[in-house]
């Protein structure tokens, strides 16, 4: 998220937020107002009684009463609810029913004004501007319900003083704007306070949010130093016996040299010198590829690569090894394109053949590449399994443990040095790959490496192969088009399909392959053909004449007249350029539809 | 002379095989990776004479397979060739039985001599544990007796072993002991091991024997 979207994300919860803090505020006011309303009719009616009809004022009194207990309890039930409410729409409800209470007090002006002496309509008048005051903060600084109850309880009292006293009217319209005007500034100085407070206390949350997020980001990062630590310090420990022992080895050969021994002696010290200093070189190379690995300092690249290439040539390199032991290395490679690290995958693969190899007496070792989809993405998946006696399920995951080698009691340097799977665990980690292991005893073992893939392209084919395979090998398809290139390419992509192709290029041509050949399982046709008759009425004219075929028709136009033609006969029409997944899901959708 | 190799590391026991072969008269080794082969080779040869054992065997305790051998075998001479050499592990592996403690450390030039030592049936320990004693006690005069029953107890023989190796009766034999270990400052077979040892009193006798 960009910063600016944030802020406007942090505004827009702060505005919610302020609107939900307000109605809170001011349901709870209107939980009192029928007993401040109460005070107001009884007061009213003190200062009117004498003079007004009794069954009026009860009237008023009753309605003003009643909205004043319908307003409590709409507030009652907006509290119950909580934040569970839509703050927009009761904001608006409240307006609404501040504006008839407002009313409702309004029309008790321009009931009883009229029929009061002056002194009674000067108390009375002035209470109606008063009131409005006083709602200032019953309204919570909400200028728009401040506005509603104001403007509709101020402009019915002060329209019927003006009636009672024209001289007056324009000082009191006058007055009457004022008032308004300022009670709504009022109100909106309350409304920018609370804002302020509100966003000040999302601020706070945010920034605990962010001290709290840090910690933990913090305590995650000194968690996994100590775990690299540990496993630094458990690498060390085993390097420093498994780089020792051969040293001890080299050095009592040592001594036999300086001894003198027996030729016969000497050969052999000099074989086993020979394997040692071997062991310890790759022990050292594995131990240097590893701490490279963990430092960090290996960044994988992204190169377009063929899987199952770079499969095929690991494969080719391990033909000796595997030959000698008698096993048979088999490479089924699916063709898959993918952006990845060739020197990485190669080595992950490079060290489970070994393994592989290493670890199998008899039978076979076989590597399998696959593309698996599921929804939009795409794991490749290289599988390596062999024909040997099978890991434990106790120890398939110390497997991937440095130094950790299955069933060498003799620590035999000749059978590696137990750093293999942990180079491989590593480069899958780099990577973004996950490795995983799956055995039966006496059956042998399965290593498979799951890829995430960004494809280099998007997947050729949406159908599963087999299915389209069926349905378009050894099918008839008549091309035509004028263009030599276009209908070359269209025939060599349809041959790849297993279609049986035959091509036209021109309507007459097309008749000729018709007189000979007979209707097609398929014609693609170009619109134009470079004549008078274009190819939907070509299509049309050979439906006529030989019966039916299904039809597909390319085109690079976007409205002509062969359009609409091409509408009228219901031909399934292709817009140019067609990529080659979408020309064979129109073939097959067109001949699964005869 | 036969000699039993218990070693986990293959090319480690044929290096030692081919360098007592060379450095001795008629060596005939024999080779174990663990302390059941071991053991097994003990009760089918019973004229072996000394046993190098590695402390660290896959998963055993070379400690164990000294204290088992020694209970098999009293007779046989156990040496330990081991690589760890700190001064806890060296005692231990006396107090289990052992006559000599050769780290796999050392140079090639200090096996040799540490390997002549014990095929020569003298005691080698490590030269830290020798230097460690500081300034040497006064050379204690043992008796040629008390010398062969000291040579007796460094090889870890039982008192009933040395009184029939020396021809004298047990008792003789536990007061010959209790006078070396007098005469050496030692409270127990270990300690008077060692600062024989550091006392410098075995020599290695003029010719290796076969």
């Amino acid at each position: 998220m960009s910063l600016p979207d944030a802020e406007a994300e942090r505004a827009a919860a702060s505005a919610r937020e302020q609107l939900v803090e307000l109605i809170g505020l001011h349901a709870r006011a209107m939980l009192r107002m029928p007993w401040v309303q109460l005070m107001l009719v009884l007061g009213i009616g003190f200062l009117t009684l004498a003079f007004v009809s009794v069954p009026v004022f009860l009237a008023w009194a009753a309605a003003s009463i009643s909205i004043e207990l319908i307003r409590a309890r709409y507030a009652r039930g907006v509290l119950v609810r909580g934040y569970a409410i839509d703050p927009r729409r009761v904001h608006l409800a409240f307006v609404a029913l501040a504006a008839i209470s407002g009313g409702v007090i309004g029309l008790g002006g321009t009931l009883f004004l009229p029929a009061l002496p002056v002194y009674q309509q000067t108390v009375l008048g002035a209470a109606m501007l008063v009131i409005p005051a006083a709602g200032v903060a019953v309204s919570q600084s909400s200028r728009y319900i401040q506005a509603g109850y104001a403007l509709c309880l101020v402009l019915p009292a002060a329209a019927t003083w003006g009636a009672l006293h024209p001289g007056q009217s324009l000082g009191v319209a006058a007055l009457t704007i004022l008032l308004c005007a300022v009670l709504i500034l009022a109100a909106a100085d309350g409304d920018k306070l609370l804002l302020r407070s509100v966003s000040i206390r999302h601020e706070r949350d945010r920034l605990v949010r962010d001290l709290e997020r840090r910690n933990t980001e913090v305590g995650a990062a000194m968690a996994r130093a100590e775990q690299s630590a540990q496993a630094r310090a458990r690498v060390l420990a085993a390097a420093s016996h498994d780089l020792r022992q051969p040293l001890h080895a080299l050095s009592v050969y040592s001594a036999v040299l300086a001894a003198r021994p027996a030729p016969e002696t000497l050969e052999e010290v000099s074989q086993n010198v020979d394997q040692i200093v071997r062991a310890l070189g790759n022990l050292l190379n594995g131990l240097l590829d590893l701490s490279r690995l963990s430092a960090g300092y290996y960044v994988p690249e992204h190169q377009n690569l063929a899987l199952e290439r770079l499969a095929a040539d690991v494969c080719a390199e391990y033909a000796q090894p595997a030959a000698q032991k008698g096993l048979a290395l088999r490479c089924e490679c699916e063709s898959i394109r993918l952006l990845g690290d060739p020197v990485a995958i190669s080595r992950i693969l490079r060290n489970l053949l070994d393994n592989a190899i290493k670890y199998t007496e008899a039978g076979e070792v076989s590597v399998k590449t696959s593309l698996e989809c599921s929804g939009p993405r795409a794991t490749a998946v290289m599988r390596v399994s062999d024909t040997g006696k099978g890991i434990p399920a106790g120890e398939q995951g110390r497997i991937f443990e440095e130094f950790y080698q299955l069933d060498n009691p003799g620590r035999d340097r000749s059978r590696g040095v137990g750093l293999g799977l942990a180079i491989v665990q590593r480069l899958c980690e780099l990577i973004g790959a996950k490795v995983e292991v799956q055995s039966v005893m006496g059956r042998g073992t399965c290593f498979c490496v799951r890829m995430p893939v960004e494809l280099a392209e998007p997947p050729p084919e949406t159908l599963p192969r087999a299915q389209t395979d069926a349905v378009l090998r050894g099918r008839r398809v008549y091309v035509v088009d004028d263009e030599q290139d276009i209908l070359k390419s269209t025939q060599t992509l349809l041959e790849i399909w297993g279609v049986a192709v035959a091509t036209a290029q021109s309507t007459g041509e097309t008749d000729l392959l018709f007189e000979r050949a007979g209707i097609p399982d398929l014609m693609i046709v170009d619109l134009r053909l470079g004549s008078e008759e274009h190819g939907a009425l070509l299509a049309d004219r050979l439906q006529q004449l030989h019966g039916h075929f299904p039809v597909l028709i390319t085109t690079g136009e976007t409205s002509s007249d062969a359009l609409l033609q091409a509408n009228r006969h219901k031909f399934t029409l292709l817009q140019k350029p067609i990529a080659p997944e979408v020309l064979q899901r129109a073939i097959v959708a067109s001949l699964a539809s005869r | 002379m036969k000699i039993l190799i218990v070693d986990d590391h293959a090319l480690f026991r044929a290096g030692l095989r081919m360098l007592l072969a060379t450095i001795g008269h008629q060596v005939v080794c024999l080779e174990a990776a663990t302390i059941d082969e071991a053991t097994a080779l003990i009760e089918r040869h019973a004229d072996l004479q000394l046993c190098l054992v590695d402390l660290a065997l896959k998963q055993e305790n070379g400690l164990d397979a000294v204290r088992r051998i020694k209970e098999l075998a009293p007779q046989i001479a156990v040496v330990v060739v081991s690589g760890v050499d700190d001064f806890a592990t060296i005692r231990s592996c006396i107090d289990a039985g052992a006559m000599s403690f050769i780290p796999k450390s050392v140079q090639p030039e200090v096996l040799t001599k540490a390997l002549q030592h014990v095929l020569g049936g003298a005691v080698y320990l490590p030269e830290q544990i020798v230097s460690t004693a500081g300034a040497l006690p006064q050379k204690p005069m043992l008796t040629p007796r008390q010398m062969q029953v000291l040579a007796c107890l460094s090889r870890g023989l039982p008192t009933k072993l040395i009184s029939r190796e020396l021809s004298l009766s047990e008792h003789t034999v536990k007061e010959h002991i209790a006078l070396v270990f007098q005469a050496l400052g030692a409270r127990n077979r270990t300690e008077a091991v060692i600062k024989a040892t550091q006392m410098r009193l075995q020599e290695l006798p003029a010719t290796v024997r076969g």
